[in-house]
């Protein structure tokens, strides 16, 4: 699904190396969980595999689906499946989720080549996913993530990745700034998107929200490189023992 | 006398072509209103950038504008072109052909007549408000038509009214010079009546053409309006409006306006909140590119106590184009529990787009809430890439981005108007 070969990557404008060096396969089904202290370049690296314009890769390829992806474009790279959903959702005053999600939709069908979804269709679709997610209805009129919670901007990123269908979704420390509720709330909306088309890269600090998505593979992230790989026991170790024992 | 010392030609040309026009043209307004207007243009001329109300909206190339003549039978247009999803069920008053299409109610008087007091009392106070301004000055001495709304006490309006400023004037007049289309419109609501006004400002010509609007409300007590103002104006348009609003006891005025296209165009709306527990509302959103200069100006007095008044100013510049905005709270000493509020935001699309802001508060009452701002930022690039992030091309949504900006002001207008 998603390759990454010996990726380097920096902050646009000569700015400072964030990755150094990371080779990561992430096939289908899979989940795969970045852990990391704060700096250790976890979510440029999600940013990196989105194609945000302001990092630079110097080094190394992205491939998606054994595609080169690294020129493609933002709207292109979820056009082919890449799905971000972002450690602070963003607020678009006066563009509703509805609207927004049916832009989005029929924006990424229109690259694939299909015919876009009529407003019917559509609102069906957005229906059965709302249920699937118990989303309340009146969020749909509402602007995108504004006057949401924390919790509400997080579940409607979920919410989206659902609409969307993704091949493989990017979790940005889905999890900050979450209470125990929304926490289990959000991991309920990312469980019921696991499938085994479906990849996960779960992006975190903590092992806690590891207890409810089980990640297949764990990796430790530091200082721009993955130091060390393992399975979910991995998440325990570092709970118990910290970043600092990593690296040492 | 016009001090003609410091100023560039082109200023002192213009005067010289005004002056020479007021002596050869008449307006319809009374001769004591007409006769001022001409003294007080004459006594402070055209201003330059060098006066503190003209300092960003240049009059240097203010067209050589002559009176629209008043040739009905030329006039061959219809309502089509109106920025309306439907008139059928609307009051559309033509400026130009003097004429009302719709069913008028009983209640609803709409009158050409120049005579009446309320054209009298409303250019009092404009005079008061603006001593020196020449568009007002021009307007008054020039002014050819006069439309007088009357709604009487407690009638409910419920079809808008609409006031079609469009004119084919081009057949009947036969110099190069621009058309000069000067314009009162007074509604008076008297207690506890409403009514919606809608103003359609649009140039059929193709011609150039300045278009100077005065505009007064006369709200009595209890009273309600609804104010809508859009333009499909070319940018061969100059355009100056002049609201004034006197707002009785408990009534409301809500204004919302879409100015874009012109070249040129000042927007003044003056409110004098007169009675206890008068609310008014005055949003405008205002679009410009190329050299476009949008000029949006507010004047609030809070006269009376526990009076509201909302602001909202939202402005869209492109490539070299500049928006101006200068609005101003007053508080009268005896205007206690007054909430007032007026924000000013302004997204600049190119680095050459340029916004000179200026919201002001004068606060002379205790026990006050007043609050004034302003914005001015490029496109959000966070949103921008979370939407493509989602699958949505860059330029779609830089598109939704800026309509969602200015839909803070166009989403009040009902959904029969084209926005």
């Amino acid at each position: 699904m998603l390759e990454i070969k010996n990726l380097h990557a920096q902050v646009e404008d000569g700015g400072k190396s964030i990755i150094n060096g990371i080779d990561l396969t992430i096939n289908k089904g899979e989940v795969h969980a970045i852990m990391g202290p704060n700096g250790s370049g976890k979510s440029s690296l999600s940013n990196v595999i989105a194609g945000h314009e302001g990092y630079e890769v110097t080094d190394g390829q992205l491939y998606f689906e054994g595609e080169d992806i690294g020129e493609l474009d933002i709207d292109e790279r979820a056009a082919k499946g890449i799905f971000l959903a972002f450690q602070y959702p963003v607020e678009i005053p006066g563009v509703s989720n509805q609207f927004f999600m049916q832009t989005a939709l029929n924006s990424i069908r229109e690259k694939k080549g299909l015919e876009p979804l009529s407003v019917v269709e559509f609102n069906q679709l957005l229906k059965k996913k709302m249920e699937l997610l118990h989303m309340p209805e009146e969020l749909l009129n509402r602007s995108v993530n504004v006057g949401f919670s924390g919790g509400e901007k997080k579940r409607n990123d979920v919410f989206q990745m659902a609409v969307l269908e993704p091949k493989l979704a990017i979790l940005d420390e889905t999890d900050s700034g979450l209470d125990i509720d929304a926490l289990r709330a959000v991991a309920d909306g990312i469980n019921s998107q696991r499938s085994a088309d479906r990849s996960f890269l779960v992006i975190t600090h903590y092992q806690r929200l590891l207890d409810y998505v089980k990640p297949d593979f764990v990796h430790v992230l530091y200082q721009g490189k993955i130091v060390r790989s393992g399975t979910a026991e991995l998440a325990l170790e570092l709970e118990e023992n910290g970043y600092n024992s990593i690296a040492q | 006398m016009v001090n003609t010392l410091t100023k560039p030609q082109a200023l002192l040309s213009l005067e010289d072509y005004y002056l020479s026009l007021l002596e050869e043209e008449k307006g319809i307004l009374s001769s004591s209103i007409a006769t001022q207007a001409k003294k007080r243009l004459k006594q402070y001329g055209l201003p330059t950038n060098r006066h503190e109300e003209w300092k960003y909206t240049s009059l240097d190339n203010l067209y050589k504008a002559k009176p629209l003549l008043n040739n009905e039978a030329k006039i061959n247009y219809g309502n089509e072109n109106l920025p309306l999803k439907h008139t059928a069920d609307m009051i559309i008053v033509s400026v130009a052909k003097q004429t009302i299409i719709g069913n008028v109610p009983t209640g609803l008087s709409i009158d050409f007549t120049n005579n009446n007091q309320a054209i009298e009392q409303f250019n009092a106070r404009f005079n008061e408000v603006l001593p020196e301004d020449p568009m007002l000055s021009l307007n008054q001495a020039l002014c050819h038509r006069v439309i007088t709304v009357n709604i009487t006490k407690n009638t409910v309006i419920e079809a808008p009214i609409v006031i079609d400023y469009g004119n084919d004037g081009a057949s009947s007049f036969q110099t190069q010079n621009a058309i000069l289309k000067s314009v009162q419109v007074v509604v008076s609501l008297e207690q506890s009546a409403q009514a919606t006004l809608l103003e359609c400002h649009r140039n059929l010509t193709g011609e150039k053409e300045l278009s100077i609007i005065a505009c007064a409300f006369n709200l009595a007590q209890n009273a309600q309006c609804q104010h809508y103002s859009v333009s499909n104006q070319q940018m061969e348009n100059q355009h100056f409006w002049y609201g004034y609003g006197s707002v009785g006891r408990d009534a409301h005025l809500q204004s919302n306006s879409l100015v874009a296209g012109e070249q040129l165009a000042r927007r003044f709306f003056c409110n004098d909140l007169n009675g206890e527990g008068a609310e008014v509302t005055v949003n405008s959103a205002y679009q410009a590119k190329e050299t476009q200069t949008l000029d949006i100006r507010t004047f609030t007095r809070h006269l009376k106590p526990n009076c509201q008044s909302m602001q909202l100013h939202q402005g869209l510049l492109d490539d070299r184009s500049t928006g101006v905005f200068n609005g101003m709270i007053y508080v009268d000493p005896v205007a206690l529990k007054t909430d007032g509020q007026m924000d000013n935001n302004v997204m600049l699309l190119t680095p050459q787009a340029q916004n000179n802001s200026k919201p002001q508060l004068e606060i002379y009452a205790d026990d006050v809430k007043c609050s004034h701002g302003f914005t001015c930022g490029s496109i959000d690039k966070n949103q921008l890439y979370y939407m493509r992030s989602r699958g949505i091309p860059e330029a779609l949504a830089r598109k939704q981005i800026l309509k969602a900006f200015i839909a803070r002001v166009t989403e009040n207008f009902p959904s029969y108007i084209n926005v």
